[in-house]
């Protein structure tokens, strides 16, 4: 076989099967959720007002972390059961980078440059914001819009659920032998259930991993690193739009981007920055699985708000560095 | 209710959709399994992620039996289809407001109003069964096999400028304090006068300084050379060599050190070539290139690509850009040599 198709074959394996795991864990919570979480607990729970909702949905990665392929199907189902869409929005995208694992891959990718703590501190500072700001105008748009902006699935049940009662009522016998379980519904009934769900949204998720995965790989062919890294020297107002264009076409894992950010080493640091808050929000294979959850426009905002706050800050950001005369590239290494 | 089939799909799709998903997901899981087992997954996956995909893939397989076991339950549960009302193979909609008798109860709680997103159409359910079986397929045909192409890798590489040599030797060797070794002066055949030179090194925590010992070869005609000789040397990883460039102490403290370093080989001009290996953090599509410059007297005749051993003194050379770059010297050609080496990544 022709070298570019084992090599295009060798990327889109890497992306698939390192997300797989992630995918299989986050079907089975959705499962898990779907069929164990009463309706509506989330909306008791979760404070009312939208402000503090949306702060709790951008930090919750540092006590629940999920990597942003899982955290899609979970999301689905959490939407169902009633948790409020810019808190949603605000999880899954600062969720990704936003968490320990991350915060300490981090670290550990930059540290041989000196410059760990800023690069940790402001990929987080710039992830949670981003995802915060974007998880308000989402609120907005949810005012407006209602409902209309999800998919079916992820849209809670307009009328409240039936009563246990019902479930049984044309369901018929099977003795309960689980005493930990609620009465009406067997163990081997709810496995039956939850494995249903979780397989569904197994299949539902991966085969827009797989198309995403494919998208990615292909394009990978056509571009390399090296030019990228070479015309971001020449023009370094270009390097960040550059940068995040890289993002997202490169689908890497968020515990992973940092030390492909980390190889370019005489790129300026808000690039980098651009790079590593852009790719864990966006992506390829992102873009195709939020289609399962979200409807168009509210993806294309998302994508706007995403694009625009990342660029904002990173060439904001670069102004500092300028005024400042910092030089914005590891010391060590000039 | 797991999947809100509550409405006018036929039990037939139904069915075949349960079915399908079952099998395709069997096949995935097995897949993953197998690829575990055959250690497929070194071209593609860093070795943490190894046993995720295997857990990942159990897990799809113990999904898969509990919905087998489910579905045979439901089917062995079914009505004769004849009471429906409502045309079979009509497409699931959130209009169709009448449950499917027969089909199992538990799904008769689901809203009618509420579709589950997927229209289950039967096309779309067979086209993603098919966008399922492509991984499958290509674990059928034994892929991945291997690591990035050679074409792909020095593409990755970039254009490599000729870095100058600083001549480390020739400073050590002028150095004062270096004395030639005693009964180390030979005549070549060609003329050429050599000898050793041994320079005190100061190492930063010993009293006893370090000794570094110089070929001189001063020819009949021209400029003497000097060349710093390796000792025994250590193996080191292409990592310790690209952050120690990053970092002044490290460089100072592996200076003057030997190095023997395995990977791939690229020349550059008649007397310098790269060693490069990929550096995997996840899986391949995050893999970077490392490298070292090599210097030697006269590169050998490898193809591009080639793995080669290769033993050297380190040094630290600026490029063009001021940027550091690891360098192994290479004294004699008898310290590069064919190697094989077990995986395409460092990790």
């Amino acid at each position: 076989m022709q070298p570019s198709i084992l090599d295009f074959l060798i990327n889109f394996s890497s992306v698939l099967w390192e997300a797989l795991p992630f995918i299989v864990l986050g079907a089975l919570v959705a499962g898990v959720l779907e069929e164990l979480l009463p309706q509506q607990l989330l909306t008791r729970v979760l404070p009312k007002a939208f402000v503090p909702s949306v702060l709790i949905g951008g930090a919750l990665g540092l006590v629940f972390p999920m990597c942003e392929c899982g955290i899609v199907v979970v999301m689905r189902r959490l939407l169902r059961k009633g948790l409020p869409l810019s808190c949603c929005i605000a999880y899954m995208l600062a969720g990704p980078i936003v968490n320990g694992v991350v915060i300490f891959s981090t670290w550990v990718a930059f540290k041989d440059h000196k410059i760990g703590p800023e690069m940790v501190g402001l990929r987080i500072g710039f992830g949670f914001c981003v995802a915060i700001i974007t998880g308000f105008v989402v609120h907005y748009l949810h005012k407006k819009h209602g409902n209309d902006l999800l998919k079916p699935v992820a849209v809670p049940p307009v009328e409240p659920p039936a009563p246990e009662a019902a479930y049984e009522g044309a369901n018929g016998s099977a003795p309960t032998n689980d005493p930990s379980a609620p009465p009406k519904r067997t163990i081997g009934q709810r496995l039956g259930n939850i494995s249903g769900t979780a397989l569904d949204d197994f299949v539902d998720i991966t085969v827009f991993l797989i198309l995403g995965a494919a998208l990615a790989a292909l394009v990978r062919s056509y571009i390399s690193t090296a030019e990228i890294e070479a015309f971001s020297r020449e023009q370094p107002y270009l390097a960040i739009p550059a940068m995040m264009l890289l993002g997202f076409l490169m689908c890497l894992c968020s515990e992973a981007d940092a030390f492909v950010a980390a190889s370019f080493t005489n790129m300026h640091i808000t690039a980098k920055l651009a790079f590593l808050v852009l790719g864990p929000m966006l992506d390829i294979k992102l873009i195709l699985m939020y289609t399962r959850v979200f409807r168009l426009r509210l993806i294309l905002t998302i994508v706007a708000c995403v694009v625009v706050l990342v660029l904002a800050l990173c060439l904001g950001l670069y102004q500092v560095y300028q005024l400042n005369g910092w030089s914005g590239v590891p010391p060590g290494a000039q | 209710m797991p999947h809100n089939h509550s409405g006018c799909m036929s039990p037939r799709d139904y069915f075949t959709e349960q079915l399908l998903t079952i099998l395709v997901c069997a096949g995935m899981g097995f897949v993953g399994v197998q690829m575990y087992r055959n250690d497929m997954l070194q071209h593609i996956l860093a070795p943490q992620f190894h046993l995720p995909v295997l857990i990942g893939s159990i897990g799809v397989l113990l999904l898969v039996v509990l919905r087998a076991a489910a579905v045979w339950k439901e089917a062995g549960e079914l009505q004769p289809v004849g009471d429906m009302n409502c045309d079979v193979n009509h497409v699931h909609t959130a209009a169709c407001a009448h449950p499917l008798p027969g089909l199992p109860a538990a799904t008769a709680d689901d809203n009618v109003n509420e579709t589950d997103g997927h229209t289950h159409d039967m096309s779309w359910v067979f086209a993603s069964m098919l966008i399922l079986v492509f991984p499958i397929a290509l674990f059928m045909m034994g892929i991945p096999n291997g690591g990035f192409s050679i074409e792909r890798q020095r593409k990755m590489l970039g254009t490599e400028m000729a870095l100058s040599d600083p001549q480390e030797g020739k400073r050590l060797a002028l150095d004062p304090a270096t004395k030639p070794e005693p009964g180390s002066e030979k005549t070549e055949a060609n003329g050429a006068v050599t000898r050793v030179l041994v320079y005190p090194k100061q190492v930063e925590g010993s009293a006893e300084p370090k000794l570094v010992r110089i070929r001189e070869i001063k020819p009949a005609t021209g400029e003497p050379k000097y060349i710093i000789l390796p000792e025994a040397g250590t193996e080191m990883r292409f990592n310790d060599l690209a952050d120690a460039a990053l970092d002044g102490d490290k460089r100072n403290a592996y200076s003057g050190q030997t190095a023997i370093l395995e990977g791939r080989f690229s020349p550059i001009g008649d007397k310098q070539f790269t060693l490069f290996r990929l550096k995997m953090t996840c899986c391949g599509a995050d893999a970077v290139m490392l490298k070292v410059r090599i210097f030697a007297q006269q590169v050998p005749a490898h193809p591009a690509g080639e793995w080669v051993r290769v033993k050297g003194v380190i040094q630290f050379v600026q490029d063009q850009d001021g940027r550091y770059n690891p360098v192994l010297s290479v004294a004699d050609l008898t310290d590069i040599v064919p190697a094989k080496v077990k995986n395409e990544y460092e990790f």
